[in-house]
């Protein structure tokens, strides 16, 4: 879920460039299922996270909302958390060891 | 260009079951065997015939069916999934169903957490429809019986009677299984299970089909008695003229009611008919209608109809249920006209009495005595009438 928001705060993108922005982002190793980013792209809507700006032929063009940009900041923060968490952890077993 | 060959097979597991079904569909595929668009009707799954080759199918939560439009997925789901190898074949119950024929084509959701979520609205309309569909059947079996259970199986007869209701709670007990089913999924999937799609399927398969058959069967036979009796119903069917009926009824009647009384039959108001037949719970059961001039010793003249409906019950506590229900019964159907008049039990020497007013304005009374019960209604036309104290007495004594 956060790496939909992290693509369209990017720029405005229809379904299938955030599928496409996943994967070039995580090397290959998140693919996402149609069904599954459809369901979030449903679900962050209803939240108004994003916001349908554009339809062309059958694709969608979303964007980023302030309360989506706020979401994703507050994820970034709790993800460098942490990581800073497990990074202290290790450094304490490495002292510990030594 | 060969015209393409269609096979027909008996779906094997409810759409609710999403691993059942996926399996399913993607060993027919290996059999040559491919679900045509929009290839279901009923239990029936509708095949192409084409050389086997993988494809592997795919459930999808689908959004509640919409009257008056195609019951497909959105447009942008359409595309989304076109894109990435995925094409939508059909509709099964709450769900949609895709395939892709690309080996290499990432699954179609690839987060069992977000996989849940989509579920969880399938379960919350099951959920809701479960809920009002259980009302509504409360609602309408209480109407159509208007909370007259025995009578009503005495009308319909038990075994009929029954039989409705087991299909009812059969259909209930058939939604709260889909529920817990689906609950069950949506509870793997939020612990990071990912679905088995290549579950065994023939496992409960037989059991499944053969239900549904029974089911479709018992539906249809209800449906057809359900239709005779409801002609039966119309046309008065059971009844013969009381000149014909040979058997002494176990109540008084026109011509023995008051001493000492000319009688004279008519024909007027209501025929002069009886129907007796036999329930489980009621052997015995008589429904007398007379019509008849009464000429009594002190001059009164009486056009009077006698409606009796006598039951012998098969214990005294179904006659109590039966009496009881008669008052809930012609309470409801009287509506304002309807006013208690004074019987006593104890003095008539029955178990249970109740008099009222009824529709007709006619005193009814209601007798149980053990197991028999009868209802009694004494309608007289014209100025003289017969007092319901005059007869209420002569009933009960025949209950001794």
């Amino acid at each position: 879920m956060f790496y939909v928001l992290m693509a369209l705060k990017k720029q405005p993108m229809f379904g299938i460039e955030i599928a496409d922005f996943i994967e070039h982002r995580t090397n290959g190793r998140l693919r996402i299922g149609p069904a599954t980013l459809y369901t979030i792209l449903a679900k962050f809507q209803k939240e108004k996270l994003i916001l349908e700006t554009e339809v062309e032929g059958r694709k969608r063009t979303y964007c980023i909302t302030e309360k989506g940009l706020l979401a994703y900041s507050a994820e970034l923060e709790r993800l460098y958390h942490c990581i800073s968490d497990a990074e202290a952890e290790e450094k304490e077993s490495e002292n510990i060891h030594e | 260009m060969s015209e393409i060959q269609y096979a027909y097979r008996l779906v094997p597991c409810p759409s609710y079951d999403v691993e059942g079904m996926e399996s399913w569909l993607t060993d027919m595929a290996s059999e040559g065997l491919f679900l045509s668009a929009d290839g279901f009707f009923g239990y029936l799954g509708i095949f192409e015939k084409h050389p086997p080759h993988p494809c592997k199918y795919r459930l999808e939560a689908a959004p509640p069916k919409r009257a008056f439009e195609d019951s497909i997925p959105d447009t942008e789901a359409l595309a989304l999934s076109e894109e990435l190898g995925w094409t939508y074949v059909a509709r099964r119950g709450e769900f949609y169903i895709y395939c892709s024929e690309d080996t290499s084509a990432r699954e179609l959701n690839t987060d069992p957490a977000v996989q849940a979520l989509a579920l969880n609205q399938v379960i919350r309309r099951m959920r809701s429809t479960a809920f009002w569909t259980a009302m509504e059947i409360i609602f309408w079996f209480w109407y159509y019986t208007r909370g007259v259970l025995f009578l009503t199986m005495i009308e319909l007869g038990v075994v009929y009677s029954l039989f409705i209701l087991t299909l009812i709670l059969l259909s209930g007990v058939k939604s709260v299984l889909s529920l817990v089913h689906l609950i069950r999924l949506r509870k793997k999937l939020q612990m990071d299970g990912f679905m088995d799609h290549r579950k065994n399927w023939r496992q409960r398969s037989a059991v499944y089909r053969s239900s549904n058959l029974l089911l479709i069967v018992a539906v249809i036979t209800a449906v057809i008695i359900g239709m005779g009796k409801f002609g039966d119903i119309i046309l008065d069917e059971g009844y013969i003229p009381l000149s014909d009926y040979t058997a002494t009824p176990p109540f008084p009647t026109m011509k023995n009611v008051m001493q000492d009384a000319r009688y004279e039959e008519e024909d007027f108001i209501i025929p002069n008919e009886v129907r007796e037949w036999k329930t489980l719970i009621t052997p015995r059961n008589i429904d007398w209608q007379e019509y008849a001039v009464l000429y009594l010793p002190d001059g009164r003249e009486i056009n009077g109809a006698l409606e009796v409906y006598y039951h012998e019950a098969a214990s005294p506590w179904i006659a109590r249920r039966i009496a009881e229900e008669y008052l809930i019964l012609h309470r409801h159907k009287a509506g304002k006209n309807f006013s208690v008049l004074s019987a006593d039990a104890d003095t008539l020497g029955v178990d249970y009495a109740a008099a009222y007013s009824g529709r007709l304005h006619a005193p009814c009374v209601i007798l149980q005595k053990e197991n028999k019960v009868m209802w009694i209604q004494f309608y007289s036309l014209g100025e003289k009438s017969l007092h319901m104290e005059e007869w209420i007495t002569v009933f009960a004594q025949s209950l001794y």
